[in-house]
């Protein structure tokens, strides 16, 4: 027999009447008798977004409490770079949030920047905010992809998949490299784009949009979706920003705060973008933000291109940036800088510097100490995955668990990031 | 961020309120910090966190530091901001390599609820009253 609710014809502007915990299980009162039983899931889940562990209290299918347990990928990346000369961290820092592998090496390189007073070529920071920008796309569509995989609208995991995969030959062309490319450099980045370059990056801006919009088309009028997310998982902006929640999550409440706007870095101050932002603060909302910043973010890659300047892409300060391949046959200063660089790496003087980007996830922070020789003595990131988790509880706290797997997709933790 | 004046000022305005709990200021590549008795930690960031025309409300990072061979060695770096001044300040607690331990800060700033967990297991100080 059809089933005899009635739904409202547009869900997106009316929320149905969907049944409370209250209405299946009845209010709680000390009398009655209740089971609680703890469930693990993960650290081998698919749901858990990576190697994380929940332990849950479950009354029913509702979630009375939930720890989350990490650390079962923790690589010790941290205390690996202090071994490692400035210019050989650059590969181990991008693999900690391994999703968005350019934005820890732009924390780092710029905090290494910051402390050598170092001042990068304008096209060297326009072709990192461009690969900035590809990457945050990159990071949204992996978590739109696999968030609503979660949620049964398996369609979503191929076509987004297939767009990263156009950024992912962007990165290629650029770099040789799809993921992990270690293409920035302290002083700007190692190569400059290649021919053609441009042009595919182009058609990639063009075509942007128009998939935002079929995304959209696919899970706005999606009823099964969007009860699975309006009016779930709710946090106040207050209570969010008391832990320390940055990025999507708290536009998503309300909060217009975005380092890019906050902060004078790389080419942003020059660009012209808006900071999408929620009303409400649940699920929904946390997927509408981040789909509005993915045609923000190709908004910002098409005014890098226009206005991409010409000159160097790196600087030539050969105390710390290697000389090109062509001098080294011509130049005996040039052959000692580079063998220099190579074998002993650069030194910077002692000092110690906290510098933060808006990452896809919020807050990307790095600090690094210098003690004066050619190894960090230090390096620390503030990873917001890490961050963010403290807020899972608040979203999943008294609703169903299926729910709570919604929550935590749209939290987009990156376990790498978490553990380091 | 306060510049090496306006750093010497914040320090005068909290000796006001919390006399000798800064031990010293540093101004460096633009970054200024409060360098702190560890003992009086909390009297500060709550200071800075709740003093108006301060509102340094937003915790972005805690993390230790390894200073050695310098003692004392450890450092615990509280690294605020202002949103509405775009404004960051860093208040640093230097901890000895005997007992280096420190009150938590989880009253003031929830976040740091993770974030003192992290370097009490990495290098340095073990905080002191964080919640189970």
């Amino acid at each position: 027999m059809a089933d005899q609710r009635t739904f409202p014809q547009s869900l997106v502007d009316e929320d149905p009447a969907l049944p409370t915990v209250a209405d299946l299980y009845g209010e709680l009162d000390s009398d009655r008798t209740t089971e609680v039983m703890t469930v693990n899931i993960g650290p081998h889940h698919p749901a858990t977004h990576g190697v994380l562990r929940l332990v849950v209290d479950l009354e029913g299918e509702v979630v009375r409490d939930l720890k989350p347990v990490i650390g079962y990928v923790h690589t010790g990346i941290e205390k690996s770079c202090e071994d490692k000369s400035y210019w050989k961290v650059i590969p181990f820092v991008e693999r900690m949030d391994y999703v968005s592998y350019f934005f820890q090496m732009e924390a780092y390189c710029g905090a290494v920047e910051r402390l050598i007073g170092m001042e990068i070529p304008p096209r060297a920071k326009y072709l990192r905010t461009i690969m900035l920008e590809l990457n945050r796309i990159h990071s949204h569509l992996v978590w739109l992809g696999t968030t609503a995989l979660d949620l049964g609208a398996i369609s979503m995991l191929w076509y987004c998949f297939r767009e990263r995969d156009r950024i992912l030959d962007l990165f290629e062309m650029a770099t040789g490299q799809r993921m992990h490319t270690r293409y920035f450099q302290v002083g700007g980045v190692i190569e400059d784009i290649p021919l053609g370059w441009e042009e595919k990056c182009r058609s990639f801006v063009h075509d942007m949009p128009i998939r935002v919009g079929q995304y959209e088309a696919l899970l706005d009028r999606n009823e099964v979706f969007l009860q699975r997310t309006k009016g779930v998982g709710i946090v106040s902006r207050e209570r969010l920003l008391d832990l320390g929640v940055t990025g999507p999550l708290l536009r998503a409440a309300g909060e217009p705060w975005d380092l890019r706007k906050a902060f004078d870095y790389l080419a942003y101050p020059e660009m012209d973008f808006k900071i999408p932002v929620g009303t409400v603060g649940d699920n929904y909302d946390r997927y509408r933000v981040r789909v509005a910043e993915m045609v923000e973010s190709t908004k910002i890659i098409g005014q890098a291109l226009e206005a991409l300047p010409g000159g160097p892409f790196i600087s030539d300060d050969r105390k710390y940036v290697l000389p090109p391949r062509s001098e080294l046959s011509t130049s005996m200063e040039s052959l000692i800088h580079h063998f220099k660089l190579v074998t002993e790496g650069f030194r910077v003087d002692p000092g110690e510097i906290y510098y933060a980007i808006e990452g896809p996830r919020g807050e990307l922070g790095c600090f690094v100490l210098a003690d004066g020789s050619s190894k960090p003595a230090r390096v620390h990131f503030r990873d917001p995955s890490f961050v963010n988790l403290q807020s899972f509880k608040d979203m999943a706290m008294d609703s169903y668990v299926a729910d709570m797997i919604c929550s935590l997709g749209m939290l987009d933790p990156i376990l790498g990031g978490v553990d380091r | 961020m306060p510049d090496g004046p306006g750093l010497e000022l914040l320090r005068g305005e909290i000796d006001v309120d919390a006399p000798g709990a800064v031990l010293a200021t540093s101004y460096e590549k633009e970054r200024a910090a409060l360098i702190v008795d560890p003992a009086r930690v909390l009297d500060v960031l709550g200071w800075l966190r709740d003093t108006p025309g301060q509102g340094y409300r937003f915790l972005s990072s805690l993390h230790a530091v390894d200073y050695l061979p310098a003692e004392p060695r450890f450092a615990v770096h509280y690294e605020l901001l202002n949103r509405d001044r775009c404004e960051r300040l860093r208040v640093k607690a230097m901890l000895p390599t005997e007992g280096p331990e420190i009150d938590s800060c989880v009253e003031l700033f929830p976040t740091a609820n993770f974030q003192e967990r992290k370097p009490s297991t990495s290098s340095a100080s073990s905080s002191a009253a964080t919640p189970n």
